[in-house]
């Protein structure tokens, strides 16, 4: 996912990021036209375009010739003083007559253009908006426009108006508003649909308000997408008419007509055809680069993370070594005898084009085989990513050091293909949003069984019966109908039974829940947790659970990785940690928890918040908002040091406070 | 129906509300509610997924229609009434939304959507006076005032959300509709916002409908809950009382189904859970008893 | 899945009759009408009017529209004012290589777009920069000109094609294909571009979900993670695209049949249009759409096919 993690899944902050970078209401439009004149394809693009536009228009005034100048002595000529582009086969300056032919082109191209976004994008807009009752049969009609073969109707309009280029153009425009209304419809339901028009609607605005306020601003930058490619598309379909010589009458140019004419002689020589054809070239790639930069600044793109999985082994910084070395003999437990072991782990992912931003540093901490570790904190601590680097899925571009041991093997630098070998198999993955974590597109006994035939090589009789049988571990009440189903025909609580499931085909040593039952109805979340635990006692399976709640915690951990600000804080036990909390943190984020509280009195809180990734203190981090924070805390940065057995803590006053003492 | 002082802020009677599919077949979200929220008071409406609270809210914040029954705000009956008068009322009834980060126009100034139900309310307010307002409001909530600049991409959840209620508090509001405000927070920042709301309540004398599926939460902030199954109301009582001797299979369940941060609590509610959970699947018709 | 069917052919109804009245209406305002069209310009008045009153011309339009629809559901189109051919047989002629050129530069465009698409989607770095730049020539240059600059290479100069002229299958497989290799490449480059981004852009989308990673995550095979989930996905956008380029490949049928004087519905569209030849031009413009009906229909049970949530509710 993006940055920061989330307790909720719905919230990616993938998405809030570009969006505020166009900033502002009117800013929207000026972020874009600032992003046009920033990215040199699209400057290019409109330098391009601007000149194309003065040539044409200046062509009576700066053409060389004339646009029916002949000079028989020179024709199919090449590039030479006189004539810049070579002539013709009439001896016509090809310069000149792309200068003029310019006009008739652009000219049909601009009618095109502008009747397709006046009329799409107002139709689109009140369908969508106002649901008027005629919304059905305005899309019906847009369907059928768009399924009218354009250059045919042309033909018969040709064929009609004798050849009047400007009822040409304007049908064009009429055919293509089709396509921009379906996009401004679409765009404007989407819109209306958000939350936050909604929220404006029940602080009072009526319809027009909202429409100007909130609506059209979103769909400013449409109107210049749009109308982008609808210039591209229209400027090759007006070609194409000048091709076959329906627009500009001989002997004026149009560039399609200049197309034709060489393509006459193109036995002799290709020359004639070159200056037209590279104008058009150009003139279409200008328009439609100008729509996918503008595009790109509206949704703001980055690759994809899914598959992401180009992590880079960095070796670590030397002043983030944070005590690496000398921690392997003050553990909890024996890495000899640990499943996964995490060493000095940390992971940075590219902020801008010149600096790193680091979400997690240094960490380290043990999961035992059959042993349940929580990984505890707030949003942003860094909990997910360390979770997912686990199984090196990473951002694009993440840098990552230090060391992941599973049994054996050293997990971090291996080829993504030799990683491959360790997922569902050895390590196995349960996420946070049931809803989303099954493919869409098909029956869920199939994507169970496909990965259970995956890992077992069994015929695909036996996977399905595996399946059945896995899908009846997780308590799934009638294996047979539910292999049937489809993702979205279950709820949420089943789904998440179903990824379960899918996560045991391969038959692992051990589970990552990336907050498993974060997006459940708290009884759903009970039976998960329940199951969840059932499952690991069955199976003594190693299980690292990512969460935000404590209760989650006491309910299934033996053992506490508490997280603050990209670092851990303390690791004990579960018994331990609420017993006897040591690290400030630890003791105040259990306190704020309001299933604890007693009714009637305050609540208890952690004032401020969490420092954002970038922004983290070069002391403790948690010294902002602990209560028992000294000068000596924000001094230098503070080691993860053993308290007791089994115990870590990372604060300097761990020995002498008595964390319940004044709560 | 006369206007007195003991008459409740909201009253709900008898509401239902009808949802259609796609293919217009009608499905009953809300079937026969009725409930009432006095001046100053705080009701917690306790449900899970597909129980109909936040339809409930939506029908009272007139987003969606009310299919029967009636609504009455201090007296005056708003079941059905003019879209003009509905615009007037948002002075009067607000909402705060679950999720903090799709209820702020991105694009759009803290500022300038604060001031918004300022401009379209009451009398023209000058630009000064806006602002102060707008100020105000932020202070209300522990926030700068110099926040009214910023762009909501700037916030984190817990921040986005108390600006969120700083836009309700901000017509001074006599009821707040809380629509899973606070779950999609934190656990540590959830006890924040709830403080918040309670200072309020307290300050300037706010009615709540607290929306929520977590029972362990909304005991902290609610003198009075109504609890939602499959769109019925199943008990409704004052929270004390449902807090220690939850009367219907239902809400004792879900009582047992927020787990506590203390192994050895947490221990004795999972199993009370695994027995209340059975008692309620025994409770229901054996045909639903299948599927939870 | 039958209703939703019969719901498009319903839509296919009016579709058909829009067009057609349409373009009979736009017709019947042509200067000069069919009779001047017969018996050209050096007709006397009194030649044009008495045609005209044997042709039904002087009836109200639509008394006219409705004669040509009740012939035309009897599958009679009318003859060609020029040669006389009854419209139908013109058009069954013409079919076959229309359809030929068509159907293999969709399916040339379709593999190779989503082929390329994808692959950009998922290498990213490099190869989705070649791809990109290869998909930004496709677009910019139109496929006429691309045609003529492929007949200058290949035909003029290398001579590995004939320059024009169709061969049926029929006569001999061979020969077609060497028929069509040109004009094919001709009219599905810029498809096979668009294609290409639109897959891209779909398949990023999906690679961004959740479901991959939770699939990853559990060992799922890369191939099928991209192959068997993420493209089904991505479908739906993919084949409304793939929709979009059919009936911009017929449009493109038009001028690349001129080009390499392939006798298909283009050629004849263009002949008719350039004659005034009514019937004709209407009867291309209905077998035209009809096209597009049909591959709507295609498109739509594919969608269906594809998208469990469009029947499975």
């Amino acid at each position: 996912m993006g940055i920061a993690e989330r307790a909720k899944p719905e919230t990616d902050p993938g998405d809030a990021a570009p969006l505020a970078s166009d900033a502002g209401s009117r800013g929207a439009q000026r972020g874009l036209l600032r992003a046009l004149l920033r990215r040199p394809a699209s400057l290019l693009s409109l330098i391009w375009l601007s000149a194309v536009v003065v040539l044409a228009l200046g062509a009576g005034v700066i053409a060389p010739y004339g646009s029916a100048d002949e000079d028989l002595l020179h024709t199919l000529s090449g590039p030479s003083s006189n004539h810049l582009l070579g002539t013709d086969n009439l001896g016509r300056d090809i310069l000149s007559r792309l200068m003029f032919g310019g006009r008739v082109t652009l000219a049909g191209v601009l009618i095109a253009t502008l009747t397709a976004l006046v009329l799409g994008s107002v139709i689109g807009l009140l369908a969508g908006y106002l649901r008027v009752a005629i919304d059905s049969v305005l899309s019906a009609i847009a369907d059928i426009l768009m399924s009218i073969p354009v250059l045919v109707v042309l033909l018969s309009v040709a064929a009609v108006t004798s050849r009047n280029t400007t009822v040409l153009m304007l049908t064009v425009g009429v055919l293509f508003s089709a396509s921009v209304f379906r996009i401004f419809r679409a765009a404007t339901l989407e819109v209306r649909q958000e939350l936050f028009v909604t929220a404006a609607r029940t602080s009072g605005l009526g319809d027009l308000a909202i429409l100007r306020r909130h609506i059209l601003p979103r769909l400013g930058s449409l109107l210049i997408i749009q109308g982008a490619i609808v210039a591209s598309v229209t400027l090759v379909i007006q070609v194409g008419l000048g091709f076959l010589s329906i627009d500009a009458r001989p002997p004026a140019p149009s560039w399609g007509n200049m197309v034709a004419t060489a393509s006459q002689t193109i036995s002799t020589t290709i020359w004639p055809l070159i200056p037209p054809a590279v104008v058009i070239g150009l003139t279409v790639l200008a328009f439609s680069a100008i729509g996918d930069v503008a595009q790109q600044s509206r949704t703001g793109r980055g690759r994809p993370v899914g598959l992401g999985g180009s992590m880079r082994l960095v070796p670590p910084p030397v002043a983030d070594d944070l005590g690496a070395a000398g921690e392997g003999s003050t553990r909890p437990t024996d890495p000899a005898a640990s499943l996964l072991s995490i060493r000095a782990l940390s992971v940075s992912v590219p902020a801008s084009a010149s600096a790193r931003l680091t979400l997690v540093q240094g960490i380290s901490f043990d999961v035992g085989p059959g042993e349940v570790v929580g990984l505890v904190g707030e949003s942003g601590a860094g909990k997910s990513i360390t979770a997912r680097t686990i199984l090196g899925i990473v951002a694009e571009g993440a840098e990552v050091s230090g060391s992941i041991r599973f049994k054996d093997t050293e997990l971090l630098g291996l080829p993504e293909k030799e990683l491959a070998k360790f997922r569902g198999t050895e390590i196995a993955f349960v996420g946070q949003d049931p809803a989303v974590s099954l493919s869409p597109t098909h029956r869920i006994g199939a994507q169970i069984a496909e990965i259970v035939r995956f890992h077992r090589g069994v015929t695909r009789a036996e996977a399905r019966a595996l399946a059945l049988d896995l899908l009846d571990q997780v308590r799934i009440p009638d294996p047979k109908a539910a292999a049937r189903l489809y993702p979205h025909q279950i709820s949420g609580g089943m789904a998440q039974r179903v990824v379960i499931a899918l996560a045991l085909a391969g038959d692992p040593k051990m589970l990552i829940a990336d907050e498993p039952t974060t997006a459940l109805d708290v009884s759903v979340q009970m039976q998960i947790l329940g199951l969840l635990k059932g499952l690991q006692k069955e199976r003594s399976l190693g299980m690292l659970i990512v969460t935000h709640d404590w209760g989650v915690v006491a309910d299934v951990c033996d053992r506490a990785v508490v997280m603050y600000a990209g670092q851990v804080v303390e690791d004990a036990s579960v018994a331990d940690i609420f017993e006897r909390p040591l690290h400030p943190y630890s003791s105040a984020l259990r306190s704020a928890d309001p299933h604890l509280q007693s009714v009637g009195e305050r609540l208890r809180v952690i004032e401020g918040q969490v420092p954002a990734p970038g922004t983290w203190p070069s002391g403790c981090r948690f010294a902002e908002r602990c209560a028992k924070a000294v000068e000596a805390c924000r001094a230098a940065p503070v080691e993860l040091e053993s308290r007791g057995p089994a115990r870590l803590v990372r604060c300097i006053r761990a020995g002498e406070l008595d964390m319940d003492a004044d709560d | 129906m006369q206007m007195t002082d003991a008459a409740p802020l909201l009253a709900v009677e008898d509401l239902s509300v009808d949802y259609h599919d796609r293919r217009g077949a009608k499905f009953r979200a809300v079937e026969g509610v009725s409930f009432e929220i006095a001046r100053g008071e705080t009701l917690g409406l306790v449900g899970e997924s597909g129980s109909g609270k936040s339809t409930i809210g939506k029908a009272i914040l007139g987003l969606v229609p009310a299919a029967g029954g009636r609504l009455r705000f201090d007296g005056e009956d708003i079941t059905r009434c003019s879209a003009r008068r509905r615009r007037q009322l948002t002075a009067e009834i607000q909402v705060v939304f679950q999720d903090p980060y799709g209820s702020l126009n991105p694009v759009r100034s803290i500022g300038s959507t604060l001031a918004e139900p300022l401009n379209v309310h009451g009398p023209k307010l000058a630009t000064g006076e806006v602002r102060a307002r707008v100020a105000e409001a932020l202070r209300l909530v522990s926030l700068s005032p110099d926040v009214a600049e910023r762009l909501p991409g700037e916030f984190s959840g817990g921040q986005r959300q108390r600006i969120a209620i700083a836009r309700a508090l901000v017509l001074r509001p006599r009821l707040i509709v809380c629509d899973e405000a606070v779950s999609s927070l934190d656990l540590s920042v959830q006890a924040q916002v709830l403080n918040l709301l309670e200072d309020f309540r307290d300050q300037l004398g706010v009615s709540y409908l607290f929306i929520t599926h977590d029972l362990g939460v909304v005991h902290h902030i609610a003198s009075r809950l109504a609890v939602l199954y499959r769109g019925r109301l199943v008990e409704m009582d004052a929270t004390d009382r449902i807090w220690d001797r939850p009367q219907h299979p239902y809400t004792a369940m879900l009582q047992a189904a927020a787990p506590v941060p203390d192994p050895r609590l947490q221990a004795e509610r999972r199993a009370a859970f695994s027995l209340r959970h059975s008692a309620f699947l025994a409770a229901q018709a054996p045909t639903e008893a299948s599927r939870v | 899945m039958i209703r939703l069917i019969a719901r498009r052919l319903l839509v296919s109804v009016p579709l058909l009759g829009v067009v057609s009245f349409v373009t009979f209406v736009l017709v019947s305002l042509t200067p000069g009408n069919a009779a001047y069209t017969v018996l050209g310009a050096s007709a006397t008045k009194a030649q044009i009017a008495s045609l005209s009153r044997q042709m039904g011309l002087n009836k109200p339009l639509v008394v006219q529209y409705g004669t040509w629809l009740g012939h035309a559901l009897q599958g009679d189109l009318g003859r060609s004012l020029i040669t006389g051919q009854p419209v139908t047989q013109a058009l069954g002629q013409q079919l076959g290589p229309t359809l030929s050129l068509v159907l293999l530069s969709l399916l040339v465009t379709a593999v190779g777009g989503v082929l390329l698409g994808v692959w950009s989607a998922v290498r990213g770095g490099r190869l989705a920069r070649v791809i990109d730049s290869v998909s930004f020539v496709g677009i910019a240059v139109p496929s006429f000109i691309l045609a003529i600059i492929l007949i200058s290479l290949f035909v003029l100069k290398v001579h590995a094609f004939p320059a024009s002229g169709y061969v049926p299958i029929s006569q001999s497989p061979l020969e077609w294909i060497r028929s069509l290799i040109l004009p094919v490449v001709a009219l599905s480059f810029g498809g096979v571009g668009i294609v290409a981004k639109q897959t891209r852009a779909a398949m990023e989308d999906v690679l961004a979900r959740e479901f991959v990673v939770v699939m990853r995550a559990n060992g799922y095979p890369r191939r099928s993670i991209v192959y068997r989930h993420a493209l089904k996905a991505a479908a739906v956008r993919v084949l409304s695209v793939l929709g979009v380029t059919f009936v911009g490949l017929l449009t493109g049928a038009v001028l690349i049949e001129s080009i390499f004087s392939i006798p298909g519905l283009g050629s004849l569209a263009v002949q008719a249009s350039a004659q005034s030849d009514i019937p004709l031009v209407i009867g291309v413009t209905v077998t035209f759409t009809l096209l597009v009906v049909g591959a709507n229909l295609l498109l739509d049970i594919a969608y269906m096919a594809l998208n469990p949530q469009i029947i499975h509710r």
